[in-house]
């Protein structure tokens, strides 16, 4: 129960974030399924960070917490109906570029008359490094998923300069965590839409092991807040691994006699590898009641 | 040792390493940036400073994070009670330093950034003039050499090697023109008549008695041009007062009388051509006839080169030069910063006229303000009207007043036409019969053109103050007017952020504090690093959210209400944070 408050918890801020920064493409209503996604894992480590100092039953516990996420996740894929998430070049953008004022940026600075929608006229082009420096197009298009302007004589500029609008740009980490849960859900999404069952399972259910291999970073030490940067980082490593798994199994010597299942989804060995290495760790570790007995020596500091 | 030591110790270590990297970094930027060397240690101090503070909110939250979450433990801090009420000093200590840097970033921060980019620019136009002045006197320009070092001393203060240097140049031009007046004292054939002791274009501050006065006076002593020149401003500041029109015509007479009694044939070629750019510059008018001006100034030049004696040349080509600057600019004087950068004066494009009939648009490549005036280069003005497009260019500008001047003028060379020696904008679109302006209204002063130049990052050299009233500005010369909110609640979250930062990290390193009673594992003191790591990580995600606040607030709300909530959302935090620590207890 407290899982699916976090959740909906960090449902609402993700949605919330995503409604106000809104990438060119993208709206809210097509990332349900992502938001959701990305709400799992803020949610399932905050569950386990308060739950560790509590009496509880571990394997009970996580089974319960990997068993809610996982139906979490499989509603969500229900819910999403689409595989929608990414660019889609949607032209109904909510953004506009600013009219009648400058923009200015590094080699190119500009001033558009009149913006609707896309189409753009009256712009004044102030290309710095030229000469004359000021050129006036009557008309031009703004090309939203390249985050061009487009001249009608064909010239083009780009829009990722203009200081006024580098908002518009998320920071390079937080894009690449969008990506990887773009990623990773396209995956989960696919195989759930196409009706490849036993592929599915497969990733799904080493995700939530994977996910579940938290319980060990998170009373790893005798220092919750260290414990806490771990668990944080090993989840970047699960959410990070289908970007990069694919490379790294086609460089294994083994690739011909691994099953089709996790060729086809090599995310799913790394997963698998990583969540056993963890959990083996976790059978070293000391027991949960001497573990909080420890930590719960001062009384938690509360 | 109390928990106040340890938290200082480690705000103080976390200050080294923070200095060192900072040191490190300053030495590292004098690679890319010119500094002279008399100016390299002041540069590197205040570098140094500039980035140490920078990173001041990140040092005090690594200081509570890891000397509340690691460093200290309810043994340390004694009595069952409340965290806050053990750990005033740390308290006292966090407000001190906030308020420290409060101060920094509201006003003495950008000072210093102003200062690092004077220092920049100084080294690089006093660089650039030395070497100029000693290539100008190898290549036998005096006056330009003597320009260059005085340049060079005025932007650098004294110097030895260069106050020599113009002392040498000195007293080498000034034999060259004893040597020059000798040899054309023979070939002019006239007298030395004496120094003059009016100053002709203060002729201004007299009235017409004092007017009349002197020109009776020049009248007596056969000085007619003179005689004539005052007796003229009399009849136009005293409405055609009678004795002064009577003086005026007499002078005229003796004018006209004196040039039919020379003789001598080249004598009178000189006089008469003296009358004829007398009167041309009598006509010209700043702003009805400039060109008549020019030309009389033009004539002037040359009659000196002809008669550089002659008492009447030398004053009316005084009073012709200081005309003409009042309607043009000379473009030698631009030519000697042309080539002068200035970071935060570059790339100045706003909206300068914009009324019912007209907008007007300013694009200049890069603005100098220098002891000769505030110089413009390559600047384009684009002007939308009833009439059309009006799209020109010119190399350089100057303001004057509260103008834009686009017409120059060349002091050299006089062997060139005289419509050659007037540099004019040059016409890119438009109907080719339209006069181009030779000026036009500058609208923004120079302190606000600064605030409308470059990019972004220009703002780290305004104040806090400056910061405030950015916004009217912006939306008065036509930029985007929430750049210059967000620059204002970036600076707020700067000051606010500090306190959250601040009292956060204690909180949240005392709620999830190592319970290490012995010594912790190598691996949890190797971690230490990882928290200022997450810190800055958060700094700049929450920089990140507060521009999807402020831009998304910008369309709905206007630009003092955004700040408003902006600050309220911001207090909120930081009472939030507050009562999260508050809440924390020491002992079971």
């Amino acid at each position: 129960m407290v899982f699916l408050l976090n959740v909906l918890l960090f449902s609402a801020i993700i949605g919330l974030f995503v409604y106000l920064y809104e990438p060119p493409g993208m709206s809210a209503t097509n990332m349900v399924g992502p938001i959701v996604l990305g709400a799992v894992f803020p949610a399932f480590i905050l569950t386990i960070v308060r739950s560790v100092l509590k009496p509880i039953v571990p394997l009970l516990f996580l089974v319960l917490l990997t068993a809610s996420a996982g139906l979490t996740l499989g509603g969500a894929l229900f819910l999403d109906g689409s595989t929608g998430y990414g660019v889609t070049g949607d032209p109904a953008l909510r953004r506009r570029l600013p009219e009648r004022v400058i923009l200015s940026g590094t080699d190119v600075s500009i001033r558009i008359g009149d913006a609707t929608g896309v189409a753009l006229s009256d712009i004044l082009v102030a290309r710095h490094n030229e000469l004359p420096v000021l050129d006036h197009q009557p008309e031009g298009t703004w090309n939203a998923v390249d985050s061009r302007i487009v001249f009608s004589d064909g010239e083009s500029v780009s829009t990722e300069q203009f200081s006024e609008i580098l908002w518009w740009h998320a920071p390079r980490t937080l894009r690449n965590i969008a990506e990887d849960i773009s990623l990773l859900f396209a995956a989960l999404a696919a195989a759930f839409h196409d009706r490849m069952i036993p592929d599915f399972l497969v990733i799904w259910i080493a995700f939530l092991v994977a996910l579940a291999a938290v319980w060990t970073p998170a009373r790893l030490f005798r220092w919750p807040l260290l414990n806490l940067v771990i668990a944080l980082a090993y989840l970047r490593f699960v959410l990070g691994v289908p970007a990069w798994a694919g490379g790294l199994i086609e460089k294994l010597p083994l690739i011909s006699r691994l099953p089709p299942v996790l060729v086809a989804h090599p995310a799913v060995l790394i997963w698998t590898v990583s969540a056993v290495l963890l959990l083996g760790v976790s059978l070293f570790l000391p027991g949960l009641s001497l573990w909080q007995r420890e930590v719960a020596e001062e009384g938690g500091g509360e | 040792m109390t928990a106040f030591f340890r938290y200082l110790i480690v705000f103080l270590v976390s200050l080294l390493i923070a200095a060192a990297f900072a040191v490190y970094d300053g030495y590292a930027s004098l690679s890319f940036v010119t500094v002279l060397d008399e100016l390299r240690t002041v540069y590197l101090v205040r570098y140094c400073l500039v980035h140490l503070f920078d990173q001041i909110p990140l040092i005090a939250g690594t200081a509570g994070i890891i000397t509340f979450s690691f460093a200290v433990s309810s043994f340390d801090l004694g009595a069952r009670a409340s965290l806050i009420s053990t750990i005033k000093p740390v308290l006292v200590t966090v407000l001190v330093v906030g308020v420290v840097y409060g101060v920094w970033i509201g006003a003495v921060g950008p000072r210093q950034n102003v200062r690092l980019e004077q220092i920049r620019y100084y080294s690089t136009v006093a660089r650039t003039a030395w070497i100029d002045a000693q290539h100008a006197r190898l290549m036998g320009q005096l006056e330009a050499a003597q320009r260059y070092a005085e340049i060079y001393l005025s932007v650098m203060g004294e110097n030895d090697e260069v106050r020599f240097f113009l002392n040498d140049v000195r007293s080498e031009a000034a034999s060259r023109e004893t040597s020059r007046r000798l040899a054309s004292y023979g070939r002019a054939g006239g007298a030395d008549h004496g120094e003059e002791e009016h100053r002709f274009y203060e002729v201004s501050e007299l009235d017409v008695a004092s007017l009349l006065k002197t020109a009776k006076e020049y009248y007596e002593d056969g000085k007619y041009f003179s005689a004539h020149y005052f007796a003229s401003r009399a009849v136009e500041m005293s409405n055609g007062r009678r004795d002064a029109r009577a003086l005026q015509a007499q002078a005229l007479n003796a004018i006209e009388g004196e040039s039919f009694a020379i003789k001598d044939q080249p004598v009178r070629d000189l006089y008469q051509d003296k009358l004829a750019a007398y009167e041309q510059l009598r006509r010209g008018d700043p702003e009805e006839r400039p060109e008549a001006l020019l030309g009389a100034y033009f004539k002037f030049q040359r009659l000196l080169e002809r008669a550089p004696t002659d008492p009447d040349i030398l004053r009316f080509s005084e009073e012709a030069e200081a005309k003409v600057a009042q309607i043009s600019f000379f473009v030698e004087d631009a030519r000697l910063y042309s080539g002068n950068h200035f970071t935060g004066r570059n790339d100045i494009f706003f909206r300068n006229r914009n009324s019912a009939g007209l907008t007007e648009y300013i694009f200049a490549d890069r603005m100098v303000q220098s002891p000769e005036g505030d110089f413009f280069f390559d600047v384009e003005v684009y002007q939308v009207s009833e009439e059309g497009v009006l799209h020109f260019q010119s190399d350089f500008a100057r303001r004057i007043n509260e103008n834009l001047f686009f017409r120059a003028v060349e002091r050299e060379p006089l062997t060139t036409s005289d419509e050659g020696r007037i540099h004019r904008p040059r016409l890119i679109e438009g109907d080719p019969q339209t006069e181009i302006p030779g000026y036009i209204p500058l609208i923004p002063s120079i302190d606000q053109i600064v605030l409308l130049a470059g990019r972004h990052d220009r703002f780290e050299s305004v104040p806090l103050t400056g910061l405030a009233g950015l916004s009217r500005l912006y939306d008065r010369f036509g930029r985007f007017q929430p750049a210059a909110t967000m620059a204002f609640a970036q600076r707020l979250l700067q000051l606010v952020g500090f306190f959250i930062v601040a009292f956060g990290s204690i909180a949240i390193g005392w709620r999830y504090r190592s319970f290490y009673l012995g010594r912790p594992p190598f691996i949890s003191l190797l971690a230490v690093p990882l928290f200022p790591a997450v810190l800055w990580w958060f700094r700049g995600l929450s920089s990140f959210l507060l521009s999807l606040v402020i831009y998304g607030l910008s369309p709905l709300l206007s630009a003092g209400a955004v700040i408003g909530v902006t600050l309220m959302g911001l207090f909120l935090l930081l009472f939030l944070t507050v009562m999260f620590l508050a809440r924390r207890r020491v002992g079971p």
